[in-house]
């Protein structure tokens, strides 16, 4: 079953702190390896691989991290820092799992199909829980849920957490009375004068503000 | 506009904008978000113009969400004043943001949809933007 994971070659890092910029510029990506009662080791893996890696997976996949050619050990991306300004990963968390203990995660929820909803009355899918918590062995964490939205006819349908099929080896750890999906009715122009409404009582505000500085 | 109800204090200081945004920089409500690359104050008008600018260029469908508020006063003093006796009036409300900022955020249109309303609402902004997507179904700049 391992030799179908997707691989990952990683090696040991002396540099730490600000100092990994010049990693950065030479193209390796710096992240670390943690997992239960495990010492983290710090590690830098090939950026341009780890991206390519990044785009094919999800955030339940396992892969097989290889660190200095060692054996490999199933591991979770655990979480990828990105740079706000230049949406560049700066940094990635890889998860050790055991494979014998259950591990909490947010499994992605995605929709699938068209609600009618949406195209005969011309609503907005409103897509409420986007993430289901579950517990589960690590080989048994589903990639995603998917969710038929078919049955959104109208604007008052919902569809609730308890509605998703969960396999019997996963734990559901999110309240099944959620809401996940529904359609909103259409945004009408009249929106726009009920803001203008509010800036003119707004006006006043200023004006009432005073006593309001001594609190 | 958007103004406070009630603050604390009328007349703040300027401050400065170093370093970059450290919250309310992904995308948490929608699935496309504009974000800008400068540090700036954007007033309580401009927030404003490039709503109706999005709002507008949808028609109908689609949400929007506003993820900056104005709430820091600029005060001004009044034409050909001389210098001195004490701080300007209250004149109008600003947002600060620094470099990373989701400003805005669209959900229920297509991506082209959301670009080209995020063009025009980028045209009444005083920085340059960036139109990014939710984490997960994959970057922007991707």
């Amino acid at each position: 079953m391992s030799s179908s994971r997707p691989t990952l070659a990683a090696e040991t890092r002396e540099v730490l702190g600000k100092k990994v910029a010049h990693l950065r510029r030479a193209g390796r990506l710096p992240a670390v390896v943690f997992g239960h009662g495990k010492d983290s080791i710090p590690v830098t893996v090939d950026r341009h691989e780890f991206e390519l890696l990044r785009r094919r997976i999800a955030g339940s996949t396992l892969v097989e991290l290889s660190v200095d050619g060692k054996k490999s050990h199933p591991v979770l991306v655990h979480d990828v820092q990105i740079s706000p300004v230049t949406r560049e990963m700066l940094h990635a968390e890889l998860f050790l799992v055991r494979m014998t203990e259950e591990i909490t995660m947010d499994i992605p929820v995605v929709t699938v199909g068209e609600a009618p909803a949406v195209r005969d009355h011309g609503g907005t899918l409103l897509h409420a829980v986007e993430t289901l918590k579950v517990k589960a062995l690590p080989a048994h964490l589903p990639e995603r849920f998917e969710v038929p939205i078919d049955s959104l006819i109208d604007f008052e349908t919902q569809i609730h957490v308890r509605d998703i099929p969960i396999p019997a080896d996963v734990t559901l750890l999110t309240d099944p009375d959620e809401m996940v999906a529904r359609v909103q009715p259409p945004r009408v122009e009249i929106e726009a004068p009920t803001v203008e409404a509010e800036a003119v009582e707004g006006e006043a505000a200023p004006a009432a503000e005073t006593p309001a500085e001594e609190a | 506009m958007l103004m406070p109800r009630r603050v604390k204090h009328r007349k703040v200081m300027r401050g400065r904008m170093s370093g970059q945004a450290k919250g309310g920089n992904t995308v948490a409500f929608g699935e496309y978000g504009l974000t800008t690359t400068e540090p700036a104050w954007i007033t309580s008008r401009q927030i404003e113009s490039a709503r109706r600018a999005m709002t507008r260029s949808v028609k109908r469908g689609g949400k929007i969400w506003i993820r900056i508020f104005p709430d820091k006063p600029v005060t001004k003093k009044p034409a050909e004043t001389r210098m001195g006796s004490g701080k300007g009036a209250p004149d109008h409300w600003v947002a600060v943001v620094k470099p990373g900022r989701v400003l805005f955020e669209m959900a229920g249109v297509s991506q082209e949809e959301a670009v080209e309303a995020m063009r025009l609402a980028s045209h009444k902004l005083p920085v340059a933007t960036r139109v990014i997507t939710k984490e997960g179904a994959g970057d922007g700049h991707r």
